[in-house]
């Protein structure tokens, strides 16, 4: 069961990370044909800062599950020598508390704006809601990351993996 | 007042020690004091300062150096940086860790960001000073260090985040920090000189004709000449905005890596995939800070600190003294953009007060902020060469300390010296 | 005694947290430290401009200093006075106030809070490195600009409205990425725009008003006592702050002259034109916010 369940969110979160990485490139390439534009077309896409901040976004929080199953994130490990699965098991609790907060916090938030049909009041007026659904569901993915972890930790199976980084890893 | 620091403070060091991961541990020391002693709804609070922190367009710009040094590091042109650089670095005392000051002064020239510039360039040195037996504390800690350069020498973000928010100008910043990053960098040649002892062990290549090599790597450079010129030109050229640049030096390098054949679909995937998890990593410590100095400053810290401070009349020097300490405990925790943010508007009034003059300040403010870069435990630097050696935070930290203390000293003889710093913006005018 | 925490996205020297700290500094004197409101200059709370409707609406802070073009996004109706070429000068402004003021206070209770005060901007210019005779001089014009209207009346006249964050504005300029800006004299000196740029207009395109807001939740919990003598305080000080905009206006355009800056004036003929090819994007957009729109409209242009 565990096994299955790893393998499925372990697979969204992978998913999720490719499109965080596109969505930067997006930015670049973005941006580079704007700069293109204006300058041989005397021509400048309003959508261009605002898309790239949205995009921006959108990728620090999809990217953040994956970071979390490959060990990405930062922490302060001071405290494992003493004992081990112990230690993971209550960083994992605290981390599990903190981050369910946050994903709920951010859901309310992009509910919120969906409620009031807020927009961004720019030339390009966007739904602040898209951008603010896309965080919320890379908070989520975190948050069920760290339920896996938990579940991993208990079972004695392994809790971080990384096979899409093999040897090119950094 | 002391209660809500006390507890603030109590709560980082459990977070940060029960080893929950540094972003959720400073959204947790948010969310508890907050709840503790306001009563304004904490979650909504969050989310909308967690969302500001990351939609400042200025900060795009950060991913995109990222996306650069991922594409860069598994380019074949990046290895000919470090094969032109090391024959004229070789015979120094020091030997090749002198490739971490010099690749990352000449990284600096094109990014904006810390973080990004350590990163770009400790995946390529890293590396190689491991596999020919340098001392890994002296190249993380030297990495770290110079990697700071990235802020002080332009293009850097904190200086237009600084010139915006006290109304200097942000060319005056930028002409500013030449002077003294050019100085530092020197700094940490000679401490590089002075500090390895490695080098006796070490068994180099045989220079006999080191002029030759110095010659034949030169071509190499060619890839990396044409990044920098192409990215000069369209900033200097009026053609881009810093920000954008980011986005040209990205194109640019892929199209060079295009040519060179170093580019295909699995590369650029498995880059993607490292862009996004450092840009994670690192905006999701952006976002937790920016909280967490809202936090702060709803408690009142700040105000209760700043009070303090006039409190003691003291004179211009010793404030400055005293402001490094203070800068210096603050930036153990929390990331450099929030520690500007949070205090600019407390200090800049007894700053100007003193004497002082805004563009010095700028200046002064962004080695702090750099010193926060690589102090332990929240450290922008500290975590890119965790991140890139899978060290323990401990070790780099322990490394990264006579850099501490050599950038200490060196605040302050910008203090004594302000000349350093305004000489060249008042060149113009 | 009660704190208050209040949060400006405009730096610590700018005219309007001048402004709000006079207010505020009133307010705790009036109320004998009853009522102690901090100001947070700068975006130094970590709310940005377009949040602090919602801001205050929510309860993030009890009492908040707001533009209102910058909260469109939450009421389009909050960008009214800032349509283009609606409002003449400042004199206007205050007249379109009279009849705004009723739709505002109940856009306002509608999102649970009560305006204070309002506060307008000095005149919108444009800020360029070439010198600006006729229509022909625009084209092709890399300009900086803020908000809808503005862009829209820029690309009208045939200039290139470029969309930059405000921290970028400087080291365009300064790369010659775009060749003029729009906004009014207050933030050309905040942004030292001497260094980069050489001639001001006065072609106030469209006028802009800040309101200071308070939460109704936050206000309730106010003695009925203070809540008079902050009325009593606001209405007293609103007027005294609209009369020193000129000064304030005139001052800044001495510090931008004095640094070589020339201000130019635009010809009536040049006025006219922009006038009529904004009047169709004018339309278009009162007839997006509402009959309730219309009828502030109407009423003005009626009694002007
Ligand atoms: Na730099
Ligand atoms: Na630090």
């Amino acid at each position: 069961m565990i096994v299955v369940l790893t393998k499925l969110v372990d697979c969204v979160c992978l998913i999720a990370c490719y499109i965080s990485g596109i969505a930067i490139l997006a930015i670049a390439l973005m941006q580079v044909t704007e700069i293109i534009v204006r300058n041989a077309f005397d021509y400048s896409f309003p959508f261009v800062w605002e898309f790239a901040s949205y995009l921006h976004i959108g990728a620090v929080f999809l990217a953040a599950g994956y970071t979390l199953r490959s060990g990405g994130h930062i922490r302060v490990t001071i405290l494992q020598r003493f004992h081990s699965k112990a230690f993971e098991i209550g960083a994992t609790l605290v981390a599990l508390a903190i981050s369910t907060f946050l994903s709920m916090a951010i859901f309310k938030f992009a509910f919120k704006y969906f409620e009031t049909g807020r927009t961004s009041g720019t030339v390009n007026d966007i739904p602040l809601a898209i951008p603010a659904f896309f965080m919320a569901f890379g908070a989520a993915l975190l948050t069920v990351q760290l339920v896996m972890r938990l579940l991993q930790t208990i079972t004695n199976k392994p809790f971080e993996s990384a096979p899409h980084l093999n040897n090119d890893n950094s | 007042m002391s209660l809500p620091i006390i507890t603030t403070f109590a709560l980082l060091f459990s977070l940060l020690a029960s080893g929950a991961w540094v972003f959720l541990s400073l959204l947790g020391v948010g969310i508890g004091s907050l709840s503790i002693f306001k009563s304004i709804p904490v979650d909504r609070i969050l989310s909308q300062t967690v969302w500001n922190g990351l939609s400042s367009p200025e900060l795009v710009a950060l991913p995109l150096f990222i996306l650069m040094s991922e594409l860069l590091m598994r380019s074949r042109f990046i290895d000919g940086l470090f094969r032109a650089i090391e024959p004229w670095v070789r015979r120094l005392p020091g030997g090749l860790l002198h490739t971490n000051v010099v690749g990352c002064t000449f990284f600096a020239l094109i990014s904006g960001s810390s973080a990004a510039t350590t990163s770009a360039v400790g995946k390529i040195t890293l590396k190689e000073l491991d596999a020919r037996g340098y001392d890994s504390q002296l190249a993380m800690g030297t990495l770290a260090g110079a990697g700071t350069l990235g802020f002080l020498i332009p293009p850097s973000i904190i200086m237009i985040i600084y010139g915006v928010l006290s109304q200097t100008s942000v060319l005056k910043l930028f002409a500013a920090g030449i002077i003294p990053g050019l100085m530092l960098a020197l700094l940490l040649m000679v401490y590089i000189a002075f500090a390895d002892r490695k080098r006796h062990t070490r068994s180099e290549a045989i220079d006999e004709n080191i002029w030759k090599d110095r010659l034949v790597n030169l071509p190499a450079l060619t890839p990396f000449i044409i990044l920098m010129s192409g990215l000069l030109i369209a900033l200097y050229g009026g053609f881009a905005s810093p920000s954008e640049a980011a986005s040209i030096s990205v194109v640019i390098t892929l199209c060079i890596m295009l040519w060179e054949k170093s580019l295909n679909l699995k590369a650029l995937m498995a880059a993607l995939i490292g862009t996004a998890r450092t840009a994670s990593m690192l905006g999701l410590i952006i976002a937790s800070a920016s909280f967490l100095s809202t936090a702060m400053g709803f408690l009142g810290l700040p105000q209760a600190i700043s009070g303090l401070i006039s409190s003691f009349n003291l004179s211009p020097l010793e404030l400055v003294a005293l402001l490094v300490v203070v800068y210096i405990i603050l930036g153990c925790f929390l990331e450099g953009m929030s520690l500007i943010l949070m205090t600019l508007p407390l200090v800049l009034p007894l700053i100007t007060a003193a004497g002082y003059d805004k563009i010095w300040f700028g200046v002064f403010l962004i080695i702090v902020v750099e010193l926060a870069q690589i102090s332990p435990p929240v450290g922008m630097n500290l975590f890119v060469i965790q991140g890139l050696t899978g060290e323990k935070l401990g070790e780099i930290a322990k490394s990264v300390l006579p850099i501490f203390i050599i950038m200490v000293c060196f605040v302050f003889f910008l203090a004594v010296f302000p000349e350093v710093v305004t000489f060249l913006p008042s060149l113009m005018g | 005694a009660t704190q208050w925490d209040l949060p400006l996205a405009w730096p610590a020297d700018n005219f309007i947290t001048k402004a709000v700290t006079e207010f505020t500094d009133d307010v705790k004197a009036t109320t004998n430290g009853e009522l102690d409101i901090i100001t947070h200059p700068g975006g130094s709370l970590g709310f940005k401009g377009p949040d602090m409707f919602g801001a205050v609406r929510d309860g993030l802070v009890p009492i908040g200093d707001m533009l209102l073009s910058q909260q469109t996004g939450e009421d389009p109706r909050l960008g009214l006075a800032s349509l283009p070429y609606l409002i003449g000068s400042l004199k206007e402004l205050e007249k379109f106030g009279t009849f705004y003021r009723p739709l505002l206070d109940e856009i306002y209770a509608k999102n649970n809070q009560k305006i204070l005060f309002t506060l307008p901007w000095p005149d919108q210019q444009i800020f360029t490195t070439e010198a600006i005779e006729t229509i022909d001089d625009m084209k092709n014009v890399k300009i900086r600009t803020f908000n809808k209207s503005t862009t829209e009346v820029f690309e009208a006249v045939g200039m290139t409205p470029v969309q930059l964050p405000w921290g970028e504005v400087v080291p365009s300029l300064a790369s010659g990425a775009i060749d003029a800006v729009a906004t009014s004299a207050a933030s050309a000196v905040d942004g030292s725009f001497w260094e980069f740029l050489g001639y001001i207009y006065p072609t106030r395109q469209s006028w802009n008003t800040n309101v200071v807001s308070v939460n109704l939740d936050y206000w309730n919990d106010l003695s009925k006592d203070n809540q008079q003598k902050i009325e009593a305080l606001a209405k007293e000080f609103e007027p005294k702050v609209w009369a020193s905009i000129d000064g304030i206006n005139v001052s800044d355009m001495k510090k931008l002259t004095d640094h070589g800056m020339v201000a130019g004036t635009i010809s009536d003929d040049l006025r006219a034109k922009f006038k009529e090819l904004a009047s169709p994007l004018r339309e278009k957009e009162i007839k997006l916010m509402g009959p309730s729109a219309r009828k502030v409209v109407d009423a003005f242009q009626a009694a002007n």
